[in-house]
């Protein structure tokens, strides 16, 4: 994108903040500095608020039964600028469909906090053995009692997928408990407790491993140390045939903040197969 | 908690007492009050910081408005710190993070506010206290003896705004009003 179409975009925020909702005061007054932070996505709360409509220019609550509450109309307009302009990937036609689907006449996409489907990815850094590895723990919503809170559901950290390696088929048929062993009192289990390397091959075929029981189990043990969070970002998949990724850029830019840094059209077998990853361990109700 | 922050607390407290004292769901009124609560708390502390970083604040004066400042938070209150060139958080209680600001190593220190505030929704918490984050941007720039300026930020500041329910009783009546508290701080340099 040009530094033309940006400029172009941010006369267009003002101009839906000034024009649309009128308040006391003007954009007038703000100096250059003063409009970025404005217009700034400086919460992911504001970035939902404005996705759905329920905020004036100045991030004061729209009322319910205000006509801007929810405007398709406003929508269409604001939306194009929550997007990381930068980007290539999102911008261009599917920014345009994804726009058209979630300001649907008939049946309008609204994000709420309390969905389900959205999740936090915190990229981290922690030291194994002395040396920094990089983790990234995924985080979900979850209710509780009074209120919500937001649990660890997942975790990726490369070590653990080579603790358990994809094996074909054939391998798998090299190592099992034959069907009479119970009548041994299974005096061959010893075959697969002696051998470590295998021994996830004695479990059924649709065992899978819960990395972040190994994640907890190595950070009880000492084995893992946490240091410092590097970057959050957010994924949502609230939108029927959409998956966004919503990440921060700290620019002195009126495109800037949390805006939509990654945009998929995808099914919901893809989307079922993301979300897998997401909230592995999250233990739905 | 300073005496004007209670009276309004309180008083705002009165306005709202009912006799039955779980408040579930905040109308939007109510929340636009307690918005204004934890903004008036958000604005001592804007008003503290400016004080305990002023270089003509004498040192005493400057504890004192420290020791102000600390009864704004929740106990336990971390204020996290990174910059462009430093993404690394760093973590300071809440008294350490006032007693760097009054130590820093300028002549002459000059903290300044943008006229912009975002709040969040309130979100309750498991425990039923509610939760928001107030945004506030800060500018600072420090000069050096010759009245060179050294050093200039801007910081992103969000603050966590507690907000719990409480009951005191007056002349053998409960009556109920709404305690607000800071908590973390995350402050993050923007871009320049």
């Amino acid at each position: 994108m040009t530094h033309l179409q940006r400029t172009l975009y941010s006369i267009i925020f003002l101009f839906i903040s000034v024009s649309v909702f009128p308040q006391t005061g003007s954009f007038n007054s703000f100096g250059e500095d003063e409009t970025i932070l404005y217009t700034m996505n400086k919460q992911v709360g504001q970035f939902v608020r404005r996705f759905n409509m329920e905020e004036d220019s100045y991030g004061k609550r729209l009322a319910t039964d205000d006509k801007k509450y929810h405007n398709n109309k406003l929508r269409e307009e604001m939306l194009p600028i929550l997007f990381d302009t930068y980007n290539p990937r999102t911008s261009g036609k599917l920014k345009q469909y994804f726009i058209d689907d979630v300001t649907d006449k008939s049946n309008p996409v609204f994000l709420n906090f309390l969905d389900k489907n959205w999740y936090a990815e915190v990229s981290a850094t922690f030291t194994a053995d002395g040396a920094e590895v990089n983790i990234i723990l995924f985080l979900t919503l979850q209710e509780e009692n009074l209120g919500s809170k937001w649990v660890i559901s997942n975790v990726y950290y490369s070590y653990f997928p080579h603790l358990f390696p994809h094996t074909e088929d054939s391998v798998h048929q090299l190592y099992f408990l034959h069907p009479q062993s119970h009548e041994l009192d299974f005096m061959n289990l010893h075959r697969a407790l002696d051998d470590p390397a295998h021994i996830e091959l004695y479990a059924s075929n649709y065992y899978r491993p819960d990395y972040l029981t190994l994640f907890f189990y190595q950070m009880k043990m000492g084995q893992l140390k946490f240091k410092e969070i590097n970057s959050v970002k957010f994924h949502f998949f609230q939108v029927k045939n959409w998956y966004f990724e919503l990440s921060y850029f700290n620019r002195n830019d009126t495109n800037s903040g949390w805006l939509i840094s990654n945009l998929k059209f995808v099914n919901d077998e893809e989307k079922k197969e993301l979300i897998k990853s997401f909230k592995l361990c999250a233990i739905d109700k | 908690m300073n005496k004007t922050a209670f009276l309004l607390i309180f008083a705002i407290g009165l306005g709202f007492a009912t006799p039955v004292f779980a408040q579930d769901n905040l109308s939007p009124e109510r929340k636009q009050a307690i918005d204004s609560l934890a903004m008036e708390k958000v604005r001592d502390l804007s008003k503290y910081i400016s004080i305990i970083g002023s270089k003509d604040t004498p040192w005493s004066e400057a504890n004192r408005v420290i020791d102000r400042a600390e009864e704004l938070f929740m106990t336990g209150s971390e204020i996290g710190v990174s910059s462009l060139v430093r993404e690394e958080i760093n973590y300071y209680g809440v008294r350490d993070y006032f007693e760097r600001l009054m130590r820093l190593n300028y002549n002459k220190v000059e903290i300044s506010w943008y006229n912009i505030e975002y709040v969040s929704d309130l979100q309750r918490q498991p425990d039923g206290t509610y939760v928001g984050v107030i945004t506030i941007f800060q500018k600072f720039k420090g000069y050096d003896k010759e009245g060179r300026l050294i050093y200039q930020d801007t910081t992103k500041k969000d603050i966590t705004v507690y907000v719990k329910r409480k009951e005191t009783q007056i002349g053998g009546r409960l009556i109920g009003f709404w305690d607000v508290l800071l908590g973390d701080i995350r402050v993050k340099e923007t871009s320049k």
